[in-house]
């Protein structure tokens, strides 16, 4: 099950939408479950749908893949955070600046893949993304939703069986 | 005490004694070699040192020393050029006592010693053998010595000024000197003693002996006013600084003065002082002249004491290009007649100035520095190495003597016509040369007389002949004498070496064995190094066949003109393998080649343009310790020995058909060689199979039987008339030729109604230019030919016709043609109504001496075979046998359209003739070569090498090919019960044709079983070696094949052929049956005439089968070397092939024991470590163009990599690492900041080569660079990233910050398919032992090794998938 929890896991976007805060470990904002299965991480696929830029702090979209809708965040503060200020800057400016441009990319209506963590947001389930690629195959939606289905059949569905 | 107790031993005594010997063990410690004047080399490496390790050769002795103290006592003394009486002709310093005299060197010369009586008290002796009497000499080198009286009083008359006056007589050296007679200056550099043939009036001619010395001296006041003499006398130190020396002046030494030369080498680059000088005009040649200082009978030598050695050369501006420097270097090795001396390895000095004086102290192991020698760096692609050329103003001396058992070279002092030719030249070809000349020598030992390879005083030798060719005619300088080329020293070359730094080294073929050996080795060890923490990924995966795994073999393909080499040698045909062989004295070397079938074998073949091929099971443990061995050395070319060929692998040349060397060489020219028809009659034979050699008696292979082929004789005879090209032209112009077309066209009409127009209007023309026939070409033909034009006229009764074509006959590099015929033999009506033509078949037998013949000959290829009286080709009926002696000549035949010769001679004859070519190309003007396009006819290929052509009308071309075609492969009659098989060559699809016979009753000796023989052409997929009862045995057993008596013992190999889609076996037992070389994987083979086993898609090679190679595989470049994709593949999209490891997700994978090769599809999540270091750019390693991969290697990188149900670390090296990281391709890397700055494509282009470059100045500087991710694993943004390097140094931010570019570009892929298996723990366990190296731990995740990396093909993974679910 641990395995799972550092995974990016493929979900549905309504199967993603309805996953819980984990109970196990209320204090970890990014702890999820799934039928009882601890999650922290997660893949979608779905065409960018709204889209709210503040500059230098996060981009707010959220991705449609047909069977609802993920809202996402995108960091753009990476300069200014004191999260990173611990890092090595030419490293920390290169992530800012990657973010950046994945800002860019993230217009309505493209077809995005995004990663991150699963993070909850005023009561709300979202993404925090960490990275994004465009999608330029129309395929790739489609077996998404194949693999989505796949995995939750034959692996995420087995592991939360076991784990209940 | 000791000293008292010493032996003093006579010169004679060691003379006669004659063993070299060392007196320096025993009296004095040895002190370590040192050099005196440690001069720097260019390039800066400590050259000495390593050559001190590597010169230890342990079958060189050191010099036996005299286990007693001794002592040599006697007198020093200059050389005498003068007196003719010396038993000494050179220029060495002598040492004699009481009983002889005998050439000498000295290691701290102090010129005192000169005239006196000195004591020697540690020495080396050499003996040497002089003249050609071989009169017992030998040569002291003194290493250390005192003077047995204190020095006796100085005469100089300036003692005060020198430390050491050397004079004729008195030196008498006066304040008021004339300032002509008078230099105080540096010695910069000397010539080496000449003689110059003068004519006085009164005494007749004489020759003067002498030599040039360059003297920079002081323009100062005091130097050129007449007050020099008294101004040195009062020289102080600090007056010293104010001359600076500058101006060149050259002194020529004659007559006595002569002896003086050992002295004066002494002393390069010191301040001496010569008095006794006088101006002098001399005439170096009969026009031009010279001003010189020439010494008098009063001349004497001042060495200085204040001054101190100048240092006037400074290497440092030394690049290679033939600049003059000085070079310090340890002897290791002499080659040439001392012609060549290697230093340290791989300096290179050249000794082939006829005058040179080389020191008999030039020993191996002796420490040598020359003064004033050309540098040039050659660059030759196969060897990197300094040469070091020494011209007339070069200078030599020892620094340390050789402690080995070395001999001294003496040069012989006539000159060859080759060695005038060698001197010839430049420096960086003189070196080729001496290496052609060395290699010839190996190569032809034994097979031609060294006269004839080396040539004579008067005549040129096979070697001079060939290196004259390939140099251009500007490489020849005319040489003067040493008076000449030292006053003008601007004539040693400078600038223009560079354009013989392309000559490609011609290797003997042993040296080509041992060569790819090396690389062989090397390769693997370069594998290993990276990659040893996987294992066994040097090795393809093991094949699987019949349940049992066999290793396959790796091929390496060098390209041998990356590698800047060729090979000469002769073709014959291996006595034990059969196989074709590329032959030297020095060993032999598979090859394929597609030969004329009028090759003349006894001719010396070039090969230029081939690839080596080598192919092998990569051994488990690799001998290191020969790598250092360099195959492609000076050394390994000049030394006497020999390599041996030490590895089981298959070596082979393939040389290619397109290449020119067979048209362009000195040894193959086609115009001497071609072989042209004569007049007369010809049968045209088809090639449809050849039986490969019988081994009657096993291990009694040197015994040989006759070998067999069998062939079709084709139903034309072929007649040619005359070969005078002019008269050929003339007859076409008189338009003779117009009967026989006539009476062709006629008979044309009748066999095709539909023709081409412009084939009619060709015809047609050339029917009305050919109008007012002679008497025809008709009475050129015997007359059982003839045309019988009356009954031409008919329009449709020709059915008891034979018919006869006309036609031009072209043979091959002779650029004329001639007039034939061809008849058919068979009625013509036969043709017509296209019914069953008999197929006359004859079998070939070839004895021995005509093996050559056989090997030239191509199943599926034409023939022409001169007619003989009673030739039974005339009538073949039944089976006939042909018997084909080395006195047969066979002419291989294509057939092809007459309107291809437009552009050509006859093309303008035939518009002369107003006839209209059928293309709309225009010819280029000018082009009057007669080319003679290859033809299709019924060959695999176009490019069929083919030695005669026969121009035919196309619609005759269409009745040929359809003929030949019927016989060829055709419908068959049932036959005789032996072979009926259908035979496919033409054809270009992979495909089993199944025959109609039995094969058994008549091969008694072996007992095999019945069945079908087929031919089968197919793609070679592997090969591997397999014992008769690991063949797949038949799950249904057939009769007579039960037990496989015939599938026994070991030494066979089974061959997997992929046809239509499918892979076939064909098992070859190697006892029984040879199979050719070239035959391995990814090679289209056709297996003639093999079994079918069963329906299980199996066959079996029997004593009848025959394989053919495919050439068209190897010259579309289908041959790839493996080296890189041995363990794996990088595509843009997975193919089939892949589809056959199954798809699993990494959760799965985890929970199965096996581990199997697997196929996930995933994406790269975080980089955990990545290695990159630069590429090693060697001839071996292909090139990737102008890439990232050219620049950069990565020896592994580790990733994360997720597919949604799990993560592991993926590890993966070269393009899997570099494709995973997204630096493979140029789109790749600059996708993002294209779109975002809206870059036009070259400004893309630039950037990616800048990228390429700043990588590959990063890795020039630090070698290697880890990245190691102390961040996340799983999170693309929190990666932290820390860099190490190589080379110890800190990496510059901006060098990191490049490559935390590169490696976001990670994520920026969707998703791969990765083939890989999970790590078994021997592997983990070596890669922890990697990581432990870097300070990295293995990551606490499932670890997979990646052996193919592919982008996903969405589409068919999201149909696989759906297949899955549902």
């Amino acid at each position: 099950m641990d395995t799972l929890y550092n995974t990016h896991v493929k979900l549905l976007a309504f199967d993603f939408l309805s996953l819980s805060p984990n109970p196990s470990n209320p204090t970890d904002p990014s702890s999820f479950c799934r039928k009882g299965t601890p999650l922290s991480r997660a893949e979608s696929v779905g065409v960018v749908v709204t889209r709210e830029l503040k500059p230098g702090k996060f981009l707010r979209f959220t991705i449609d893949d047909g069977t609802g809708c993920i809202p996402c965040v995108l960091w753009l503060n990476q300069l200014t955070s004191p999260y990173f200020s611990k890092r090595n800057p030419s490293g920390v400016r290169l992530i800012a600046q990657v973010a950046a441009k994945f800002a860019a990319q993230i217009q309505l209506g493209v077809v995005a893949r995004v990663r991150g963590k699963i993070t909850g947001y005023r009561g709300m389930v979202q993404i925090t993304v960490s990275d994004v690629v465009l999608e330029r195959d129309p395929n790739a939606q489609v077996l998404h939703w194949l693999d989505c289905i796949r995995l939750a059949r034959k692996c995420y569905d087995k592991f939360s069986k076991n784990g209940v | 005490m000791e000293e008292e107790r010493a032996v003093i031993l006579t010169i004679s005594y060691l003379i006669q004694r004659a063993c070299p010997l060392t007196a320096a063990s025993c009296s004095v410690p040895r002190s370590p070699i040192s050099t005196l004047k440690p001069h720097k080399n260019p390039g800066g490496n400590n050259r000495q040192e390593a050559s001190f390790r590597t010169c230890q050769n342990p079958s060189i002795q050191t010099l036996k020393p005299l286990n007693y103290p001794t002592f040599l006592v006697g007198t020093l003394a200059l050389p005498s050029f003068v007196n003719r009486n010396s038993p000494i002709k050179c220029g060495c310093f002598q040492f004699s006592d009481d009983s002889a005299t005998i050439c000498c060197d000295i290691l701290d010369f102090d010129p005192r010693m000169i005239g006196q009586k000195i004591r020697i008290l540690t020495w080396n002796f050499i003996p040497l053998t002089c003249g050609n009497g071989g009169v017992k000499n030998g040569f002291l080198e003194i290493i250390s010595w005192d003077f047995i009286q204190g020095c006796s009083g100085d005469v100089c008359s300036f003692s005060g000024f020198s430390s050491f006056c050397l004079s004729l007589g008195v030196c008498d050296v006066k304040d008021n000197s004339k300032t002509s007679s008078l230099i105080l200056g540096v010695i910069e550099s000397m010539s080496p003693v000449f003689v110059v043939p003068c004519v006085s009036g009164e005494s007749g001619s004489r020759n003067i002996s002498g030599f040039l010395v360059d003297v920079l001296v002081c323009q100062c006041k005091f130097c050129v006013s007449k007050f020099l003499a008294s101004e040195l006398r009062d020289l102080t130190a600090e007056k010293v600084k104010d001359h600076s020396f500058t101006k060149r002046v050259i002194v020529y030494f004659s007559g006595l003065t002569t002896s003086w030369h050992p002295v004066i080498s002494r002393f390069i680059s010191d301040v001496i002082l010569l008095a006794g000088l006088k101006k002098k005009l001399v005439f170096i040649t009969k026009e031009e002249s010279k001003l010189m200082y020439v010494t008098t009978d009063e001349a004497s030598l001042h060495i200085t004491k204040l001054f101190k050695e100048q240092g006037l050369r400074h290497n440092t501006d030394v690049k290679g290009k033939g600049e003059i420097g000085s070079y310090t270097g340890v002897i290791s090795g002499i080659y040439m007649q001392g012609m060549v001396v290697e230093l340290d390895q791989d300096v290179i000095l050249l000794l082939t100035d006829q005058h040179l004086i080389v020191p008999h102290c030039v020993r191996v192991g002796a420490i040598v520095t020359l003064e004033n020698v050309h540098f040039v760096d050659p660059k030759f692609p196969w060897a990197k190495m300094l040469i070091l050329g020494a011209c007339c103003r070069t200078s030599m001396y020892v620094e340390s003597f050789s402690p080995l058992e070395t001999r001294c070279h003496l040069k012989s002092h006539s000159q060859t016509l080759l060695q005038k030719f060698i001197n010839s030249l430049p420096f960086a070809a003189r070196l080729w040369a001496l290496l052609v000349v060395s290699c010839f020598r190996k190569k032809f030992a034994g097979i031609l007389p060294e006269k004839v390879i080396l040539g004579s005083k008067h005549k040129e030798g096979l070697a001079q002949e060939y290196a004259s060719s390939h140099l251009p005619r500007s490489a020849f300088q005319f040489r003067h004498g040493v008076l000449v080329e030292f006053c003008r020293h601007d004539f040693c070359s400078l600038g223009k070496e560079e354009q013989y730094f392309h000559l490609r080294l011609v290797l003997p073929i042993a040296n080509l064995i041992s060569y790819c050996e090396t690389s062989w080795k090397k390769i693997l060890v370069k594998q290993e190094n990276f990659s040893h923490f996987v294992g066994e990924i040097n090795q393809k995966k093991p094949l699987s066949c019949g349940g049992r795994s066999y290793v396959q073999s790796t091929r390496r393909v060098l390209r041998p003109e990356e590698i800047g080499i060729l090979v000469l040698g002769t073709l014959k045909t291996s006595l034990y393998s059969g196989r074709l062989q590329l032959v030297d004295a020095t060993g032999g070397v598979d090859i394929m080649i597609d030969l004329p079938a009028t090759w003349n074998f006894d001719k010396i073949f070039e090969a230029k343009d081939f690839t080596l091929i080598m192919e092998g099971i990569p051994p488990d443990l690799v001998d290191l310790d020969s790598i250092i061995y360099q195959p492609l050395s000076c050394r390994s070319i000049f030394s006497d020995g020999q390599p041996l060929r030490t590895m089981k692998i298959s070596i082979y040349l393939y040389h290619c058909p397109t290449d020119d060397s067979r048209s362009h060489s000195l040894f193959f020219d086609w115009k001497r060689n071609s072989q042209e028809l004569d007049s007369g009659k010809f049968h045209l034979l088809m090639l449809t199979h050849k039986y490969p050699i019988q081994r009657k008696f096993q291990g009694d292979r040197a015994k040989r039987c006759n070998m067999f082929a069998q062939a079709i004789v084709l139903p034309w005879d072929l007649l040619v008339a005359g070969k005078d090209k002019d008269a050929v032209m003339n007859m076409v112009s008189a338009g003779r030729l117009k009967d026989l077309l006539e009476n062709f066209t006629r008979q044309e009409n009748h066999l095709t109604h539909k023709r081409c127009k412009l084939e009619q209007a060709l015809v047609e023309a050339f029917n009305y230019g050919l109008n007012d026939s002679g008497e025809g070409l008709n009475c050129q033909f015997s007359g059982s030919c003839s045309a019988d034009r009356n009954s031409c006229t008919g329009d449709t009764c020709i059915s008891n016709q034979l018919l006869e074509l006309p036609c031009l006959v072209a043979s091959k590099g002779v650029n004329c043609h001639c007039l034939g015929m061809l008849c058919c033999t068979i009625e013509q009506a036969k043709i017509v109504s296209g019914c069953i033509l008999p197929r006359r078949k004859v079998l070939l037998e070839f004895s021995p001496d005509s093996f050559c013949i056989y090997e030239v000959l191509k199943i599926g290829r034409c023939y022409l075979v001169q007619h003989k009286e009673e030739d039974i080709l005339c009538y073949p009926v039944g089976r006939v046998k042909v018997f084909i002696g080395s006195s047969t000549k066979l002419w291989c035949l294509t057939f092809s359209s007459i309107e291809s010769l437009q552009g050509s001679d006859v093309s303008d004859a035939l518009q002369y003739c107003n006839i209209h070519t059928n293309s709309d190309e225009e010819i280029p003007k000018g082009y009057r070569q007669l080319e003679i396009p290859c033809l299709t006819g019924n060959a695999i290929d176009n490019e069929i090498y083919t030695d005669v052509s026969v121009f035919v009308p196309s619609s005759a071309l269409n009745l040929l090919e359809n003929v030949i075609g019927k016989l060829d492969g055709g419908s068959l009659e049932s036959r005789d019960s032996f072979e009926q098989e259908s035979d496919i060559h033409g054809r270009c699809g992979s495909m089993v044709n199944s025959s109609t016979q039995s094969s058994g009753n008549s091969w008694t000796d072996y007992s095999l079983p019945e069945g079908n023989l087929v031919t089968l052409r197919g793609l070679v997929v592997a090969l591997h070696d397999c014992s008769g009862e690991a063949f797949p045995a038949q799950p249904t057993p057939i009769p007579g094949e039960g037990s496989l008596p015939f599938l026994q013992g070991t030494g066979g190999v089974c061959v997997h052929v992929l046809m239509d889609n499918q892979i076939v076996r064909v098992f070859c037992d190697l006892n029984k049956q040879t199979y050719p070389i070239g035959l391995g994987g990814d090679v289209c083979a056709t297996f003639h005439r093999v079994l079918v086993l069963s329906r299980q898609n199996k066959y079996m090679m029997t004593p009848v089968s025959f394989i053919t190679i495919d050439d068209t595989s190897f010259m579309n470049g289908h041959l790839t070397d493996e080296s890189d994709y041995t363990h794996g593949t990088v595509g843009l999209l997975s193919n089939t092939s892949q589809s056959t490891v199954p798809p699993v997700l990494i959760s799965d994978a985890l929970q199965l024991s096996e581990l199997k090769p697997m196929q996930f599809r995933c994406r790269v999540v975080a980089l955990y470590i990545l290695v990159v270091q630069k590429a090693t750019a060697t001839a071996i390693s292909q090139s990737c163009g102008c890439s990232i991969l050219s620049a950069v290697e990565i020896p592994f990188a580790g990733l994360v990599i997720d597919d949604g149900s799990s993560s592991c670390c993926c590890w993966a090296d070269s393009e899997r690492a570099a494709a995973l990281l997204g630096l493979e391709s140029e789109e790749n890397l600059l996708d993002e900041s294209a779109e975002t700055f809206g870059r036009s494509k070259a400004g893309r282009r630039q950037q990616y080569n800048s990228i390429v470059s700043h990588l590959d100045k990063i890795l020039e500087q630090h070698g290697r660079v880890v990245a190691k991710n102390y961040g996340s694993m799983f999170d693309s943004s929190c990666q932290d990233l820390a860099f190490s390097v190589g080379s110890g140094r800190s990496i510059s931010s901006s060098d990191q910050d490049l490559f935390r570019s590169l490696t976001t570009k990670v994520f920026l892929s969707t998703s791969w398919t990765i083939v890989g298996s999970l790590m078994d723990p021997e592997a983990t366990s070596r890669l922890e032992q990697r990581l432990t190296e870097l300070d990295m731990a293995v990551p606490s995740l499932p670890n997979v090794w990646a052996t193919s990396v592919h982008r996903t093909d969405v589409l068919a993974e999201a149909r696989n998938i759906i297949q899955g679910l549902f």
